[in-house]
């Protein structure tokens, strides 16, 4: 009887090493040093038609050796609290990205250079709150160039948020599903509220399987409208990896606002090599008269990787659905709903 | 001379990140402790990392009172450039045995997860890429993998330095509080 006791206790010992080793073992809560990261970059564009007609966020000068932003991020945590600031200087970081000062007059050609300010404390190791100026919790492409593989931007990424500044709880019930709820300053996009925080946000993250990590994402508000986003991307293969983002946007009054959907198949070649591609439909919703309006998106990138340096060269190839309400113009300045561009841009993260 | 001293230091560290039977990457040491029944340096031991990771996230995983075994993990830094900025996360597994006037303990298993900087500029794991450290060389190139070698040769060091400390905190005994049976009488 005492031995077959043993027996379990052991096999019992064994069982529990062997599911406790299962768990994903986290870095030991020794406080890190103070941290300075960041990026820049630097990019030549040219558009076929000779002149500008994509419509991208940054990557903007035609024809011209152009620079992006110099980025410097400064993260410290001491127990469990910590702090995040991050600063931008140049049109990708500045007019392109962030608002010039408050809204108030006297601050109206004075850029912060603010792209993140922050605090957070970790209430237990599963439940965090933040608060400050924060990068959106929406969407798939980000701001920063290290973020994101292709250089230029979706129509999604243009017409979505850009930041958020509010106050969030994020509780992580395990490593595969986490929650984060949190209000927000009734604007996208501000440093200051217009008149109150009335944004509400959320975002759901799972991870199904190793590799595969998805975000639903909503944030709503009296003023700053209602936008739905599913934001995920799947390491299938250690070379293969693919990515999808989709949003439904609409605004507080008025009618109007978008659908899209965009594709991000990526490939590894090398180590330092990946080619990717980026899909993506993106249409205007109704609104009065105007009925809803479409464009695709073409676009063939490289990512070319050495050290911390990386070559980023791109082909990108537009389309409206219709003439009648292209904004494309051709070398001889007549409608055309289709428009092309190439660019070669360096970044280089640290 | 001092840069001579403290790069033999470096080589010396990382060279005690070596390749076992199953050709997997051990740090491994063997600490004669005479006079020392296996059980106390069990029960000390266990103590001691009870104690340790109390408040953080790894777990302690005891098979009879012959061996512990911990899963834990630090963060790996890049040594290039003049900022220090964390590479990734190398998990590993510690185990620790006990014999009479002797313990061995060994961290093995190492797998490295990079750390990609997120839209909020905190550093987090890559979604579905790891390493183990013995890809790490091929993938990598020999300069990263001498670097984490070597951050694996100080951590190994350092679980040591936290293990003989433990040796020398003696168990306290239990208090028994006399009682009356008052059945007997």
């Amino acid at each position: 009887m005492m031995k077959t006791k043993h027996l379990l206790l052991l096999a019992l010992a064994a069982f529990t090493y062997t599911a406790k080793a299962q768990d994903a073992a986290k870095p030991a809560q020794a406080d890190p040093p103070l941290t300075i990261t960041g990026s820049v970059d630097t990019y030549y564009k040219y558009d076929f038609s000779g002149h500008n007609n994509i419509p991208t966020s940054f990557a903007s000068d035609q024809n011209s050796v152009s620079i992006g932003m110099i980025d410097l991020g400064l993260k410290k945590k001491v127990g469990k609290a910590a702090f995040v600031g991050e600063l931008a200087f140049g049109p990708r970081g500045q007019y392109q990205s962030i608002p010039n000062g408050d809204g108030a007059a006297a601050n109206a050609n004075n850029s912060f250079h603010i792209q993140n300010l922050y605090v957070s404390y970790d209430l237990t190791d599963k439940f965090n709150l933040t608060a400050g100026y924060m990068a959106t919790f929406v969407g798939y492409e980000v701001i920063s160039p290290t973020g994101n593989f292709n250089y230029s931007t979706s129509y999604l990424f243009t017409s979505g948020p850009f930041q958020n500044a509010g106050f969030k709880a994020t509780y992580a019930f395990s490593d595969k599903v986490s929650l984060m709820a949190g209000i927000f300053n009734d604007n996208w996009n501000t440093y200051t509220a217009n008149k109150d925080v009335s944004t509400f946000g959320a975002q759901l993250m799972i991870a199904p399987v190793k590799g595969w990590t998805a975000y639903f994402n909503l944030a709503t508000g009296p003023s700053s409208g209602t936008i739905f986003d599913l934001t995920t991307a799947y390491q299938i293969t250690d070379a293969f990896k693919l990515g999808l983002n989709g949003a439904t946007y609409t605004p507080a009054h008025g009618g109007g606002g978008y659908d899209g959907v965009a594709l991000y198949p990526q490939y590894g070649v090398s180590k330092d090599v990946t080619l990717g591609l980026r899909y993506e439909y993106f249409e205007l919703k109704a609104i009065g008269t105007t009925p809803k309006e479409h464009i695709s998106g073409l676009t063939f990138t490289a990512n070319l990787k050495a050290g911390p340096l990386t070559f980023i060269p791109e082909v990108r190839f537009d389309s409206w659905g219709n003439k009648t309400y292209t904004s494309f113009t051709d070398s001889k300045g007549l409608a055309t709903t289709s428009a092309s561009q190439f660019s070669l841009a360096a970044v280089y993260a640290f | 001379m001092i840069c001579c001293f403290l790069a033999k230091t470096s080589f010396a560290q990382k060279d005690q990140v070596t390749l076992d039977e199953r050709n997997k990457y051990i740090f491994y040491q063997v600490v004669d402790k005479p006079g020392i029944p296996a059980d106390t340096l069990f029960n000390r031991c266990f103590a001691g990392y009870k104690a340790k990771y109390l408040k953080t996230f790894s777990k302690i995983a005891v098979v009879g009172k012959q061996s512990i075994a911990i899963k834990s993990a630090f963060i790996a830094y890049s040594n290039a450039g003049l900022t220090k900025h964390e590479d990734g996360d190398i998990t590993y597994t510690l185990t620790a045995e006990f014999k009479d006037g002797k313990y061995r303990y060994w961290l093995t298993d190492f797998v490295y997860y990079p750390y990609q900087r997120n839209r909020y500029g905190v550093s987090e794991r890559s979604p579905g890429v790891e390493l183990p450290l013995e890809r790490v060389k091929d993938k990598l190139g020999n300069k990263v993998f001498d670097n984490y070698t070597d951050q694996i040769a100080k951590a190994g060091t350092k679980e040591g330095e936290d293990i003989a400390l433990f040796m020398t905190i003696p168990q306290k005994k239990a208090i028994v509080t006399p009682k009356v049976d008052t059945r007997k009488w």
